[in-house]
């Protein structure tokens, strides 16, 4: 054990030389290699100047000093050459949900989505497609969160006091969990309910892909004992059978999740047959 | 592990966590009752929101809430029939359609035809229904596009009626319409 330590120890590579290394190569490599200029094209909108129409505006950046992802051309553009453009961006690694935008006309988080390494062709980025925008890349997402609200998205226990609340566990059976898998992941980026076009025409009405699919995981949650009741609300004409199985939503999901599959399996339990959560996950 | 130990700072971010907790609070309580310019700032604030989410953002969501036996988003009429049976109904039919084309093409005869033409015409006014309700938006419209929609399938129905009683039938259309 002793000997295998001191091995990898021997093998690893010395931190202290690389940093003092990093800044020469990367100073040869900026100096040696052709700027490499590409054409962003943003979309820009400010609500303060009176009578400002939305356009796109272009920005060319050298890929050889950009990151690789969408949101770092984007900090870049804002930090070097236009710190009026405005975006949300939080935590850059796809866990947080904020920078959901359109890039080249794919709803998606701009911190999971490579820059498409070909200069000749430009990037389009634009918000998410049919909201209010607020400014620049934002969106207003007020009638998704109230929407979110809605559905109640919390646990509700029948015969427990409020003053009980915290006192005792809520145990969850290993398989009962299991049925939460591919539901529970959800960031609630709202790009699928923005790519839906049912939700184009009716979002005030249609709960959409993302909602619908935190309402399947809270009537499929073991622990929670109103399903029934969850369901009752959603049973007219708008809530979930405005979904015609368009699965624009299951396409563009940047976390690779099945809101689409969701809904049927709701449709499902809400026509009176047994789910057992979202198949194949 | 003992759960009684705690590290040496803990206090200092509960008190700091205290101290964020009365400050909120208190900005609150000035939101909602004491400065008037505040009170009008978050008046604007929540009517940018969507009219409903002021109305049914609980308070405490943390803790149990009361079962929402009426609707209280959604479609402005409450006696909005429930529409999961005409889902499963579509469904049924959809089951029926399947094998009854093309057997009402290979094999055709009179009760063919006219299962076909009765589930073929609800079929398609399902489906505009559909179509009228996703797209046709506004007070008046979605008045007159509705009757619209069934007066057409039941004037649909009828000459498809009247092509199997006085004519070949569906069947044997569809067939001729290859045979040309």
């Amino acid at each position: 054990m002793a000997s295998a330590l001191s091995l990898a120890k021997f093998l690893q590579p010395n931190r202290g030389f690389l940093k003092a290394l990093q800044p020469l190569r990367l100073a040869a490599a900026a100096s040696t290699a052709a700027p490499r200029m590409k054409t962003f094209k943003v979309y820009r909108w400010d609500p303060d100047k009176p009578g400002d129409k939305p356009r796109m505006q272009d920005y060319q950046l050298d890929l050889n000093h950009t990151g690789v992802m969408i949101l770092d051309a984007l900090i870049k553009i804002k930090n070097e050459i236009d710190p009026t453009l405005t975006f949300r961006r939080s935590c850059r690694e796809g866990i947080c949900g904020s920078c959901s935008m359109t890039v080249d006309g794919v709803n998606t988080l701009a911190c999971l989505c490579k820059i498409n390494q070909n200069e000749s062709q430009t990037t389009s980025v634009r918000p998410l497609p049919h909201m209010f925008v607020i400014k620049d890349l934002i969106p207003d997402l007020n009638n998704f969160y109230a929407q979110y609200r809605w559905i109640e998205p919390w646990l509700k226990k029948k015969d427990v006091k409020d003053a009980e609340m915290g006192q005792t566990q809520f145990m969850q059976s290993p398989e009962d969990r299991d049925k939460l898998d591919g539901m529970y992941e959800c960031i609630l980026c709202a790009c699928c309910s923005t790519s839906c076009p049912s939700y184009w025409w009716n979002g005030d009405k249609y709960l959409g892909p993302a909602v619908i699919m935190q309402a399947y995981r809270w009537v499929m949650d073991s622990r929670d004992d109103f399903p029934k009741e969850r369901m009752d609300r959603m049973r007219d004409k708008w809530m979930v059978y405005r979904c015609h199985t368009i699965m624009n939503c299951t396409k563009t999901c940047p976390k690779g999740l099945n809101p689409g599959a969701a809904i049927a399996e709701l449709k499902k339990l809400m026509m009176g047959y047994e789910s057992k959560g979202i198949p194949y996950q | 592990m003992d759960r009684s130990v705690v590290t040496p700072w803990a206090p200092v971010t509960l008190t700091l966590a205290a101290v964020n907790m009365a400050t909120l609070t208190r900005l609150r309580s000035s939101l909602a009752g004491n400065c008037v310019l505040s009170r009008a700032l978050g008046n604007a604030l929540l009517s940018r929101a969507t009219p409903v989410a002021g109305v049914i953002v609980p308070h405490k969501a943390l803790s149990l809430t009361p079962v929402a036996h009426k609707r209280i988003y959604g479609p402005p009429d409450p006696g909005m029939p429930v529409h999961t049976s005409h889902w499963k109904n579509e469904r049924i039919l959809d089951i029926f359609m399947a094998p009854l084309i093309p057997a009402t093409v290979i094999f055709p005869n009179p009760v063919f035809d006219m299962a076909l033409s009765t589930l073929l015409c609800l079929h398609i006014n399902w489906g505009l229904e559909g179509v009228v309700t996703d797209y046709v938006h506004g007070e008046m419209l979605p008045k007159i596009a509705h009757p619209a929609v069934l007066v057409m399938s039941i004037a649909a129905f009828a000459c498809l009626c009247m092509f199997n009683y006085t004519d070949v039938g569906v069947g044997q259309a569809i067939r001729s319409l290859y045979s040309l």
